[in-house]
């Protein structure tokens, strides 16, 4: 019964999605910096400069046909700069979120599913993991474990995941009343089998919806991490850390730490406006609104 | 208001509790985590006898219980050690540096409720029209915009090009000569025009002007998303069909009636919004020059100085707990409807 | 000759939904009289609650509405909003069907109910003497009480006396009253049916009944319309539907309820299921569960017909005496 529903609504979903011009026009963006990352050592004009190379002889040029975005303190091209940080923000939203997600999604449903004491402590860890205002964690996990990218993707997946535990396990308190969990049950499956086969599909909607949104989150705490040296290091073209070192040339130089930020922006807004959209679009209540259009 | 009580009571109980993990947390990270607990005390350039001395001071040698038990009696205490740069109390450096971070938290935290209101309500009254849209462009933008790059957007724009606002900084060097702030608060704003140093005032209100602004994009992002989905599903309801239906007119549904429902979403979206704007405040600050916590902070972080680093994060977390105790029981208070959790 | 205070003619609604049309109203057309209370009946569904919906125009946004529907001597269907608001609680008010969900839970009666005077009659001196006055007028012996009470501590027969408190601040000329004793007991239903009957009589206001349920009609109604699937099939006095029924539909109906019907017989029904307004029927749309169509009625949609004065039909093949 749940297969067959879901294709139709499937189905609906994506016309939805279609429909909405916000949402298409976050997706187009999505997909440009996606294909960027990907494509950069081959459309960036100077590919070694994006990764570090430096060209003395052209530094502080201003924005002009060769150097579009113009050049760096160390006569790098930012525009080719730019593009290999695209591979690092995308990677860092990635990792993040998908992490947080799977440490997150199963001890919540878990915890949801079975109730009792697991349910208890797992509400108490994620109270206090949530009592912290999580860039503060994050920042003392990284000065704890040493500034580096890898250390601050894997301090924000701490921070994150008890995020997704919340959401799986009120998705799995809802979901287990259903009529065809409790057939399951009656059957006699097992409970593992059950959080997995039935729970996880139906609750992954509004952890599709949160987890678009969290990769713009990500990338914004990654770079504002990298901004303050705990995150990416030198010569690594991360955003963060290029507005950062740009920061002193800004009333001169202004495009060096602009553009870079600029990309961040644009990243950040797409996968939010996206999630958003996907939210309205998912959510029962406004999906009928819009669809009695 | 019985239920009121018990269930602020609870919520004590439970940040009490918070707070005891949340100290053992920190515990754990400085002093189990770390494969050199004491390196990170002393800095790797210290010699070995600066380290025995600093081994036999934080009891470093001793069983790990007794490290617990002793962490929890300094913090009881207020001691977060000391500072590796200035030698100077932790504690008393945070409380030095806190009121120029609490002026322009507490100033964007206040745009962001009225900003956020009024933008909120507005677009649920015009859904799905063009305004609608267009607010909810911006409020996404808000929450998507890096802090410490829109920060160097104002700089640039609003000094660099326009000349209208200061680059950064609390106060301009000639007024702080000469027209220097009594402190009263430690907000300059307040303490200026309560002692009637107009020039100051005017001086500080241009300091901070851009920095509260710049730290409010996010909030109001949030409270304006979350008052127009709250107010949506407020304007659907029967009571206000009835009340349309009956000839009340269109103000009082809306600004009476329908508004008075929006404020527990509101003082939510401030609460979330409140552990962003402490961080937030971090990026803000550097950008602006802002001698505040997070100036304070990231000097400790480029210099290594852990003690301060896990200092602040103490004190911000203890904080934020309190913040949400008392907006949770704000909310409780105004809303009857969210004791029953 | 009486005008009737309202006249709804040839009213056609059409809601715009994901799948496609939904053609929700055809043609619907009745008129009620001055003091009296016409009920309008149907299946759930049928589509009364969207005429009420058109009549007092507080229908969705996207909805298409065409026809026409003549109150006080205008077509309000050419209103702007803005002059519609001066229209609503003054001549024509509404109650819905769920009275716990019609007051605002966070604001008391009282000052509900003087907002709505303030609204609809600002020339009122005393609005909170005039509150009290209404409260004892349907019925509240605690009238000071209740005032000062909010929603939630009122039981469901009392939110909807208060609801009807509210309805009549302006003095409107027609009060719709969307099934407003379902969600009731019995016996609070039997309240808030003399609460309407003294409406009628003591203010000189119309009511507009929506109900599925047959006996209310019979208690309280002095004419009665009959819906199917959006369209008014048959309407006329109490009396001549009752005792007089020419529409097949009427007849099931009447023929479905349980009342006077032997231990062992079983009860009739109407076969069949409502199709889908998205595709009704392009003749009647009755036509595919009537027990006496012919070839015509699956083709042409049937005209309304006089049968007395007082009493039409829309059919081809309307049951004889």
């Amino acid at each position: 019964m749940s297969r067959l529903t879901l294709s139709k609504e499937t189905k609906i979903t994506l016309e939805l999605i279609r429909r909405d011009k916000l949402a298409m026009l976050s997706l187009l963006i999505i997909t440009f910096f996606v294909v960027v990352s990907i494509t950069a050592p081959f459309i960036a004009p100077y590919p070694s400069q994006g990764e570090g190379l430096p060209v003395p002889e052209k530094r502080f040029l201003p924005p002009s046909f060769e150097n579009p975005f113009g050049t760096d303190y160390l006569g790098r091209d930012v525009l080719s700069r730019v593009i290999f940080g695209a591979r690092i923000s995308l990677f860092v939203g990635i990792f993040v979120v998908c992490v947080a997600i799977m440490i997150g999604v199963p001890l919540g449903l878990i915890a949801g599913y079975f109730g009792g004491k697991v349910d208890e402590i797992l509400m108490r860890i994620t109270d206090v993991f949530l009592s912290f205002p999580s860039l503060l964690f994050a920042i003392a996990l990284v000065a704890t474990l040493g500034p580096g990218l890898f250390n601050a993707m894997i301090s924000l997946s701490i921070t994150w995941w008890p995020w997704y535990a919340r959401l799986a396990r009120a998705q799995a308190v809802t979901i287990k009343e259903q009529p065809y969990v409790l057939a399951s049950q009656v059957i006699g499956v097992k409970g593992l089998t059950i959080v997995f086969r039935h729970l996880l599909p139906n609750a992954l909607t509004p952890i599709i919806v949160q987890g678009t949104m969290d990769m713009s989150s990500a990338i914004l705490a990654e770079a504002g991490l990298s901004f303050i040296g705990l995150g990416a290091q030198a010569p690594s073209p991360e955003w963060g850390l290029m507005v950062s070192t740009g920061r002193i040339y800004l009333l001169n130089y202004w495009w060096f730490p602009v553009f870079p930020g600029l990309a961040i922006f644009l990243v950040a807004i797409a996968f939010n406006l996206f999630g958003d959209s996907l939210r309205d679009i998912l959510d029962p209540k406004t999906r009928k609104a819009g669809g009695q259009m | 208001m019985a239920s009121f009580k018990t269930y602020f009571l609870k919520r004590i109980i439970l940040a009490l509790v918070v707070l005891y993990f949340v100290i053992t947390i920190t515990f754990v990270l400085s002093h189990v985590v770390p494969s050199d607990p004491a390196e990170l005390y002393v800095g790797p350039k210290a010699t070995a006898e600066q380290r025995e001395k600093a081994i036999k001071e934080l009891g470093l040698d001793q069983p790990l219980y007794i490290q617990y038990i002793r962490y929890f009696k300094n913090l009881v205490n207020g001691d977060l050690g000391k500072s590796l740069r200035a030698h100077t109390p932790v504690l008393h450096d945070i409380l030095t540096y806190l009121p120029a971070t609490l002026e322009i938290v507490i100033l964007a935290n206040i745009l962001a409720l009225i900003i956020g209101v009024a933008f909120g309500s507005y677009s649920a009254l015009k859904k799905d029209m063009f305004a609608d849209h267009l607010i909810r462009v911006i409020s996404v933008g808000g929450v998507s915009i890096p802090s410490f790059w829109f920060a160097l957007i104002t700089q640039l724009v609003f000094f660099g090009i326009l000349g209208i606002f200061p680059l950064d900084g609390r106060l301009s060097s000639d007024v702080q000569l000469f027209n220097p702030v009594h402190t009263v608060t430690g907000f300059f704003t307040i303490d200026s025009l309560i002692t009637g140093n107009i020039v100051a005032f005017v001086d500080s209100v241009r300091h901070i002007i851009l920095p509260a602004f710049v730290l409010a994009t996010y909030p109001i992002g949030l409270v304006t998303r979350m008052v127009r989905s709250m107010m949506v599903e407020v304007l659907n309801e029967n009571y206000i069909r009835f009340a349309k239906a009956n000839g009340f007119r269109d103000n009082l549904i809306y600004y009476k009636y329908a508004l008075k429902n929006a404020i527990t979403p509101a003082l939510m979206a401030l609460g979330l919004s409140f552990a962003y704007s402490i961080t937030g405040a971090f990026l803000v600050e550097v950008i602006f020059s802002w001698p505040g916590l997070g100036t304070y902070t990231v000097n400790a972080i480029l210099e290594n100085d852990y003690p301060a680093i896990l200092g602040v994060t103490i004190f911000g977390t203890i904080f934020y707990v309190f913040i949400n105790l008392f907006l949770d029981t704000l909310q409780a208070y105004l809303d009857p409807r969210v004791r029953l959790q | 000759m009486v005008e009737p205070i309202l006249s709804v003619e040839e009213l056609d609604v059409t809601f715009p939904t994901f799948e496609g049309l939904a053609h929700v109203l055809s043609k619907v057309t009745f008129q009620i009289y001055p003091k009296e209370v016409f009920a309008l009946v149907g299946e759930t569904g049928c589509g009364k609650t969207v005429t009420a919906l058109s009549i007092i125009r507080l229908l969705p946004k996207n909805s298409y509405v065409r026809g026409r529907i003549i109150f006080n001597g205008r077509n309000i269907l050419e209103l702007k909003e803005s002059d519609m608001v001066g229209v609503r609680g003054k001549n024509m008010s509404m109650i819905l069907q769920d009275p716990s969900s019609s007051l605002n839970p966070m604001f008391k009666i009282g000052e509900q109910l003087c907002d709505a005077i303030k609204s609809n009659d600002p020339d009122v001196k005393e609005p909170k003497t005039y509150a009290l006055e209404l409260l004892s007028k349907v019925g509240f012996k605690d009238a000071d009480r209740v005032f000062n009470s909010y929603p939630n501590e009122l039981s469901g027969g009392m939110q909807q006396r208060v609801a009807i408190s509210i309805s009549l601040t302006g003095r409107p000329k027609l009060l719709i009253a969307d099934e407003p004793t379902t969600a009731l007991d019995v016996l609070t239903q039997a309240q808030v049916v003399q609460l309407l009957r003294q409406v009628r009589d003591a203010y000189g206001t119309s009511v507009l009944l929506i109900t599925h349920n047959l006996g209310l009609v019979a208690a309280l109604c002095d004419r009665v319309g009959i819906m199917y699937f959006g369209q008014v099939v048959e309407t006329g006095s109490t009396y001549d539907l009752f005792y007089n029924t020419k529409h097949p539909y009427t007849k099931g109906l009447l023929q479905s309820l349980p009342y006077n019907k032997l231990k062992d017989q079983t009860l009739p029904t109407i076969p069949g299921d409502l199709p889908s307004p998205l595709s009704p029927p392009p003749g009647c749309r009755f036509y595919p569960r009537c027990p006496r169509s012919k070839e015509v009625c699956s083709k042409n949609v049937p005209e309304i017909s006089s049968i007395s004065k007082d009493h039409y039909v829309a059919c081809f093949n309307p049951l004889s005496d």
